[in-house]
């Protein structure tokens, strides 16, 4: 205890002195610039990423929070200075949390970052845009703190091309993280998991509406609302990066209902199937009840039921259902935007002769589903009524398309006929 | 600082409520419709969201006229009936849903299949009974039948200092206002009851105490 208690000072020590040697700076921490304390933060930092000197991530959360508690220099920094959108945005006042570009423990900079914790396992996330994801349960001011630690799609040191706002009114370009959850402000229903519904006073920004905005609905959900709000970003997540919104993915904003939509959801997949309508209706009813604006309501589920059935939608709802992997999200939006299912020769034996991704025996849309042959798929003759008797077309990376059945070949994406499609609705392009 | 930062914070968030109160009308149609075009009305209301973007050309047609009869919108729908899932299955009814942008002058919803007209509804907006026929009626066309503080089937949430019933727990910030003002009335009234009891019963024990005495 007591060498640890030595070992501290000694680092604050080495952190005074480099505050010291950096140019222009200050003994008094609260006459520092940004520059200064940044920089002196980051060489400890940098030390503690590549592992010299045996500094610990306790070390230097201590290091931080004496700084940070004795001077009250975070909120000084990261409030007004005209770079806090630099790492400054690292540090937190209040609980001597420590941000940082990059995989978890390599500080190298990409979309990943990290958060660590004293006493906790360091826990990823990922900037997107100027979007915040991977993390749940975090206050306003840890969002608004981190989002102001990343660029365009990915964390960063340093502020170029960061998002970063100076003081309200004189935004420059700014994407706020839209969270309704604020300490001291009784819980609201739902909170913002992807950004941009953006505003701004600035003359010079380009910012407008999101292109899609989903409502992500729990229901008969039985876990905690920390739970869902895993589950429904992950859902997401998956979609956004598989709808050519992936390259400008702050254009789809999630939106998380922090209710539970209790239904009463039947437990088999035929009750499930005969009361479909009236299931969606109810999720939908649950969307509107929630105030939000959205294109597409997405009702997940945390329970078993509906027996085999993993999803389902009616199109022209707008509403669809999801009991489990993210793929099934798209894949029943996909039946909102007119594409149909692969797992069948659905232009053929379903009627759908004006569907977009028919089954395709050039990438793989004549391979069967055992104990059905290739003449049940693309190209064949025969049809098994609405029984799954294709695996579907294969997508670019030689997994099956999202449209197959829920447990096709991994990894999941749309196939190139579905891609086409979702190409053509001006609302999932950027 | 601290204190700024937060101003700030409300700033933006104040500026996005402001932007959320600015919401888009729309006209919220809700239709069951029967293969044997027979159609329940779920709800033709006015809301506010995002309007429809996405429908696929098909055999049906909504047309929205207004009152001189001039067509102001009109779209080809598709109606599946089936709902999707593994395996697909057929459905009867099927459902539709639009949001479309709301025009004052939208008086009358037509639904045709093929050329056939299936459907034809007077956009009623509002009558003025007194009535919140929440099927056609909303606090957005009609305050005066579906004033905030009754079900109209839609939650408007934002900071009116009025509970609106229709929104979730949580969604509209002035029902935990109203919470809180009904739980503090609560607890103002226990105390008063309570102390009136204790008053009463010292009261009778001092009576009672002083009548003992005069024996």
């Amino acid at each position: 205890m007591q060498d640890k208690k030595i070992r501290v000072i000694a680092l604050l020590a080495v952190f005074s002195l480099t505050l010291v040697i950096s140019p222009a700076c200050a003994l008094n921490p609260e006459m520092l610039s940004e520059d200064e304390y940044v920089n002196a933060y980051f060489s400890i930092y940098g030390d503690y990423i590549a592992g010299n000197g045996n500094i610990s991530r306790e070390e230097i959360g201590d290091i931080v929070e004496y700084y940070l508690t004795s001077k009250d220099l975070a909120g000084n920094l990261y409030v007004t200075g005209q770079k806090s959108g630099r790492m400054i945005g690292s540090i937190l006042a209040d609980s001597g949390v420590v941000f940082d570009c990059g995989v978890c423990g390599s500080g190298v900079l990409n979309s990943k970052c990290c958060i660590y914790r004293a006493g906790q396992e360091p826990m990823m996330y990922e900037c997107v845009g100027t979007e915040v994801r991977g993390v749940n349960n975090y206050t306003w001011k840890e969002i608004y703190q981190c989002t102001f630690g990343c660029c365009a799609n990915r964390c960063c040191r340093d502020n170029t091309n960061a998002t970063t706002t100076t003081s309200p009114g004189t935004t420059t370009t700014l994407s706020i993280p839209v969270t309704t959850t604020q300490p001291a402000v009784t819980t609201t229903s739902s909170t913002t998991t992807t950004i941009p519904a953006s505003t701004t006073t600035s003359t010079t920004s380009t910012i407008s509406e999101p292109k899609l905005v989903v409502l992500f609905v729990p229901v008969d959900w039985t876990g905690g609302m920390d739970d869902f709000g895993s589950k429904a970003t992950e859902h997401a997540n998956f979609l956004v990066e598989h709808i050519p919104l992936k390259d400008c993915p702050t254009q789809m904003k999630a939106i998380n209902v922090k209710v539970s939509c209790d239904i009463g959801l039947p437990m088999n997949s035929a009750e499930c199937i005969n009361n479909a309508l009236q299931i969606l209706q109810a999720i939908g009813a649950c969307a509107r009840a929630s105030g939000e604006e959205y294109d597409y309501v997405v009702g997940l589920t945390d329970k078993d039921v509906c027996g085999a059935t993993a999803g389902f939608s009616v199109y022209g709802t707008g509403v669809v259902f999801s009991e489990s992997d993210a793929q099934i999200t798209p894949h029943e939006l996909g039946h909102e935007w007119n594409l149909v299912e692969e797992y069948v020769d659905a232009c053929r034996c379903l009627g759908f002769t004006r569907a977009d991704n028919c089954l395709d025996q050039y990438i793989g849309g004549s391979d069967p589903m055992l104990p059905y042959t290739s003449d049940y798929c693309a190209g064949g003759s025969a049809c098994a009524g609405r029984a799954v008797t294709c695996q579907g077309n294969l997508n670019p990376s030689n997994g099956r398309c999202i449209m197959s059945y829920a447990d096709a070949k991994e990894p999941r994406e749309f196939c190139k006929h579905c891609w086409a499609h979702l190409l053509k609705i001006d609302f999932l392009t950027c | 600082m601290k204190n700024e930062m937060k101003k700030a914070v409300l700033f933006i968030l104040v500026l996005l409520a402001a932007q959320a109160v600015q919401a888009e009308k729309v006209l919220s149609i809700s239709l069951n419709i029967y293969k044997n075009d027979s159609v329940d009305v779920n709800y033709l209301k006015v809301g506010e969201n995002r309007p429809t973007r996405y429908v696929v050309d098909g055999d049906y047609r909504v047309q929205l006229l207004s009152s001189t009869g001039e067509v102001v919108w009109n779209k080809t729908i598709q109606i599946m009936f089936m709902v999707f899932t593994d395996p697909p299955e057929p459905i009867d009814p099927s459902l539709v849903n639009l949001e479309i942008k709301y025009e004052q002058d939208m008086r009358r919803i037509n639904l045709y299949n093929k050329d056939k007209l299936i459907y034809s509804q007077e956009i009623k907006g509002c009558n003025l009974n007194g009535v919140c026929e929440t099927k056609y009626e909303s606090y957005l066309s009609c305050p005066a039948d579906c004033p905030l503080d009754r079900k109209d089937g839609i939650c408007i949430k934002n900071g009116d200092g009025i509970c609106d019933p229709d929104c979730l727990p949580g969604a509209d910030p002035d029902c935990a206002k109203k919470e809180q003002d009904e739980r503090g009335t609560q607890y103002l009234i226990s105390g008063l009851v309570i102390a009136v009891v204790i008053a009463a019963a010292f009261s009778v024990y001092n009576r009672r105490k002083k009548g003992s005495g005069a024996e």
